[in-house]
Parts: C-alpha cells; sequence; structure tokens
C-alpha cells in the first residue's frame, strides 16, 4: 500500500512538472513569469487564491484546535471567509489591480515602493517579505513532513526534502502562469480529497448533532464558546492574527496584480467562498470529529492524518494524501515565487545591479527560488511543537508591518515614504518583541501580538506622515484620478 | 465572563451561507456592468 500511495504521488508530480515546462514555454516576459500577464479570470483566481491559502498546515496543523478547544474553533473558518475573502475583494481588490497597472508594479515591494517614490521602502519592504516568507515556508514544509509520517510511513526528514524539491523544481520553470493553472488543477483534486472526511466521520458518528452531543459528554467547554481558551484567544487569535492579519501578507496581496481587469472580482468571490467553505469547513470538522473518535494520539496535529490512515478505505487515502500535496505546493509554490521575486526584481534589480537586464532577473528569480528553498529545508528538518502557532506566527508578522502603508497607499493621498518605512519597521520589530521577547504583554494587550504590533505601526504611519512633508500633488493625482472621476460621475448620476 | 451554549456555537456555518448570499447579491446587483447606450 505505502508503494502504492509513493509511486502514485510521484507520477502526480511528475504531470505538475509538465504544466510547469508547458508554462516556462508560454512565459516570455517578466510579468509573464512574475503575475502571469495580468490575465487571470475569476475561476482561476479564485482558485489560486484559495489553495495559496489552504496549504497542509492551515488543513492538517489547523485541524488541532478543533481537536484541542472544541466546536468553538469552527468559528475561525467562519471569520476567516469574512475577513479574508468578503473584505478584500469587495473592498479593495479592484483598486490594487487599477493602481498596480497605472505603476506598472510586478511584486508587492515594487508596488510599495513606487506608490512611495521610494526605493528605501522598496528595499525595507523586500527584507520583510524574505523574513516572512521563510517563516512560512518551514512551516509548511513541516506540516508535510507530518502528513507522510503518519499516513505513508516515510521517515520525516525524508518527506520534507522529496517534497520540497518538487516544489523548487515546478516553482522555477512555471511562474505564476504555471503556478495558476496547476493550482486551478490542484483545487480540483484538494475538494475531491478532503469532503470525505467529515462525510465518513459523521456517518461513523451518527450525524452532525450527535458530534455536538459527544463532544458536549466529553467536556462541555468543547461546544462552548469561547470555550477551553477564553475570549483572548477567540479574538487576538482566530479573528485578528488568523483572518485580519491576511490582509497584509504579500501572497494574497499580489493575487489582485494578477486580475485580467478590476472587475474579475465580482464572480471571483462566489467561488472562493464556496471553494473554501467545503475546504475549511471539512478539515477543521474533521478535527473535531477525531476527538470524539480518536482518544489517544499522541500529538493533536495528527488528528486528520490519523483519521485518514484508520477509517478511509485505500483509494481515499491516496486522493486525501494528493489533496495534501496540492495543498502544500500550491501555497509553497506562491512564496517561493513571492521571495524569489522579492531578491531578483527588488533587491537585484534594485539595490545589486541596476542596470540588469529582464533575462537576467528571470536567471536570478529561479535561483533565488532554489537558495531558499535549500535553506527552508534545513531549518523544517527538525519540527515545531504546533505547526499552526509558527504559521500564524509569519501571517501576524507580516500583517503587522504592511497593512498600514499598504492599505494607506491605496486610499490615502497624505501617507508618506517616511510614514511607510517607519509603519513597516515598526511592525517587524514590534512583532518579534511581542511574540519572541515579551510574549505575556503582546497576549495581556490583545489576545495575540498582532494586536498591538499592528496598532503601533498604524499609529507611527499616521503620525510620521502627516509630520513629514506631503508627497508630489501632481503624482498622487494621478494615481488617484481614476476613483476620483468615477465618484464625480456617481455624484453627477444622482444631482 | 459571557459565553454561548452549543445551540450558537454549532451555527458557525450560518454566517458563511449569508456571506456567500451577500457575495452573489454583490455580484448581479453592485457590480451590474453598465448598459451600453445605443448611437443616435
Amino acid at each position: 500500500m505505502i508503494t502504492s500511495v509513493i509511486i502514485a504521488a510521484l507520477v502526480y508530480v511528475a504531470f505538475l512538472l509538465g504544466v510547469g515546462v508547458y508554462a516556462y514555454t508560454k512565459a516570455k516576459t517578466l510579468s509573464d513569469y512574475l503575475i502571469a500577464g495580468r490575465t487571470l479570470g475569476p475561476w482561476i483566481l479564485a482558485f489560486t487564491y484559495c489553495t495559496s491559502w489552504f496549504s497542509a498546515g492551515s488543513l492538517v496543523g489547523a485541524a488541532a484546535l478543533p481537536y484541542k478547544f472544541g466546536l468553538a474553533m469552527m468559528w475561525g473558518i467562519t471569520f476567516a471567509i469574512i475577513f479574508m475573502l468578503l473584505v478584500p475583494f469587495i473592498g479593495w481588490g479592484g483598486r490594487v489591480r487599477v493602481m498596480t497597472e497605472k505603476l506598472k508594479a510586478l511584486t508587492v515591494p515594487d508596488f510599495l515602493g513606487k506608490r512611495y517614490q521610494s526605493i528605501g521602502v522598496r528595499q525595507l519592504c523586500a527584507i520583510v517579505v524574505i523574513v516572512f516568507a521563510g517563516i512560512y515556508l518551514v512551516s509548511i514544509l513541516a506540516a508535510m513532513g507530518t502528513v507522510f509520517e503518519g499516513v505513508a510511513e516515510v521517515p520525516y526528514s525524508t518527506g520534507v526534502i522529496i517534497f520540497a524539491a518538487c516544489v523548487i523544481a515546478y516553482v522555477s520553470l512555471g511562474g505564476f502562469k504555471g503556478l495558476a493553472l496547476a493550482n486551478f488543477f490542484q483545487g480540483c483534486v484538494m475538494l475531491a480529497g478532503i469532503v470525505a472526511i467529515p462525510i465518513i466521520g459523521l456517518s461513523k458518528i451518527g450525524g452532525y448533532s450527535q458530534l455536538v452531543t459527544r463532544l458536549g459528554e466529553i467536556n462541555p467547554k468543547l461546544v462552548e464558546m469561547p470555550g477551553i481558551p477564553g475570549w483572548p484567544f477567540f479574538f487576538g487569535f482566530l479573528i485578528m492574527a488568523a483572518s485580519v492579519a491576511t490582509w497584509g501578507n504579500p501572497h494574497f496581496m499580489v493575487q489582485f496584480f494578477t486580475m485580467k481587469d478590476k472587475r474579475v472580482v465580482r464572480w471571483a468571490l462566489p467561488i472562493a467562498i464556496v471553494f473554501s467553505a467545503i475546504m475549511g469547513g471539512s478539515s477543521w470538522l474533521g478535527g473535531a470529529i477525531g476527538r470524539v473518535l480518536l482518544t489517544d494520539l499522541s500529538r493533536p496535529d495528527l488528528v486528520i492524518p490519523t483519521l485518514v490512515h484508520q477509517y478511509l478505505p485505500f483509494v481515499l487515502v491516496v486522493l486525501w494524501v494528493f489533496a495534501m500535496l496540492a495543498a502544500s505546493m500550491t501555497s509553497a509554490g506562491t512564496f517561493l515565487l513571492v521571495v524569489g521575486s522579492a531578491f531578483s526584481r527588488d533587491i537585484f534589480q534594485g539595490l545589486l545591479k541596476k542596470d540588469a537586464s529582464e533575462r537576467q532577473t528571470l536567471i536570478v528569480s529561479r535561483v533565488m527560488t532554489l537558495v531558499v528553498g535549500v535553506i527552508t529545508i534545513a531549518l523544517a528538518i527538525k519540527p515545531p511543537e504546533l505547526i499552526f502557532v509558527l504559521l500564524v506566527a509569519a501571517v501576524g508578522l507580516s500583517g503587522a508591518s504592511f497593512i498600514p502603508s499598504f492599505l494607506g497607499g491605496l486610499w490615502w493621498k497624505r501617507g508618506t515614504k517616511m510614514g511607510a518605512i517607519f509603519s513597516i519597521a515598526s511592525g517587524l520589530l514590534a512583532s518579534i518583541y511581542f511574540w519572541k521577547i515579551n510574549p505575556s504583554l503582546g497576549t495581556m494587550l490583545g489576545g495575540h501580538f498582532f494586536v498591538p504590533s499592528v496598532a503601533i505601526s498604524t499609529v507611527l504611519y499616521i503620525v510620521v506622515s502627516l509630520l513629514t512633508e506631503p508627497p508630489e500633488k501632481e503624482f498622487v493625482s494621478s494615481l488617484f484620478e481614476e476613483f476620483e472621476s468615477k465618484k464625480l460621475t456617481s455624484k453627477s448620476e444622482v444631482s | 465572563m459571557v459565553s454561548f451554549g452549543p445551540e450558537v456555537t454549532s451555527l458557525w456555518y450560518v454566517p458563511i451561507i449569508i456571506a456567500f448570499v451577500f457575495a452573489i447579491y454583490y455580484a448581479v446587483v453592485v457590480m451590474k456592468p453598465p448598459k451600453e447606450s445605443k448611437g443616435s
């Protein structure tokens, strides 16, 4: 059985590498490689956005939360759909598309650097992206090692190395265009592989109402809200750190760069909601189901692999392994591309070699993908205690650094480059302080280090912007021209 | 401290359904493409 799973996974990976090769032949420009030439429609955007979100870490590792803390944690999916999909898609998806095209920006540091007319902003932003992506990649690879360890009984470190090598090869070949096509295909595999868990699990228990009853019998706190961890965790972690913080994550921000026009969000949003509800709901509910069916787990993050191993028939086990492989490849792939482009376009092209040609930047981007991959493999060999905590630490760190300057850049004409620099740097430093140096103070101030960190970076963005010289009026007016003319048109239609 | 029982906690999927309905409303009504005016 184990050999069959490994052979099937290798065939699957070979197919994806083929997609990567196909995309390699199609990607003619740096824009094709980094943002798919701004050609994505609603289906591809919705799938690539959501598959970038659902890594094996957020499916396997996060299912440990409902296992440990009960049904209240299911609200994490609810908040994620509202704050990670509904708010950004309606709030600023189209605006990002319009402004990044006007600025000819291909990466998030590129966008912020051009928006604030500052190479310093661009390079500081690139450094934060690299730090953030490094932490995120380690958590994804660690989760993948856990999957192989739990199901295929492959040693943890071997699983990490095999998987990472596949992703590195695939991403460096395909770029965003290949990634988007592969993500759509892999998203379908993820849906097929994940829905079996709650269907079979609930049928074993006797339905959803029985699940609620049985959880309550184990511990009444498992069916209460906020339940075992309390309101600070519920607000600080589930709402703020796991959902709101993603507004400042480069791998989500860059997705809106790739739309073929600003109206793509129109149908991408309902597609993304359905996809996420099925993926997140199925996996996290699996954690709650595991609390009833599995009583002797050594680690909570083994709940889904163990559930699959013990209760699913062989064909569905294989399908689930493929789904996890797909989930990890899509997320890790997007991240590798983000960090590769930060090095190549924002550090190499902007600092090391200003006259680098497009071809040279492409080569550096591919080489940096390889280097980052090797470093993260080395870090992921020694697994963290609880995967999802590390994952959310990275999300919070990036969110606190980028949210004020990103949203301010889209909406506030008065935001200045010094405001952006102070905001990004303070967000990063405050996150590290409240996360690692003084975690009890961070928890006391908002339930999670992200809350006080983003508050500090927002205040500094506003105060420093107001204290420094305003940006060039002509430049800012031209940037906001389209949005303001739309407002004027609406007003004149009303009058 | 305020807390909710199983009858509320178990309804995590209800806001998701509302969000989906709102997204459809947004697509069909709010983001409806403007009608092209016919030439004279």
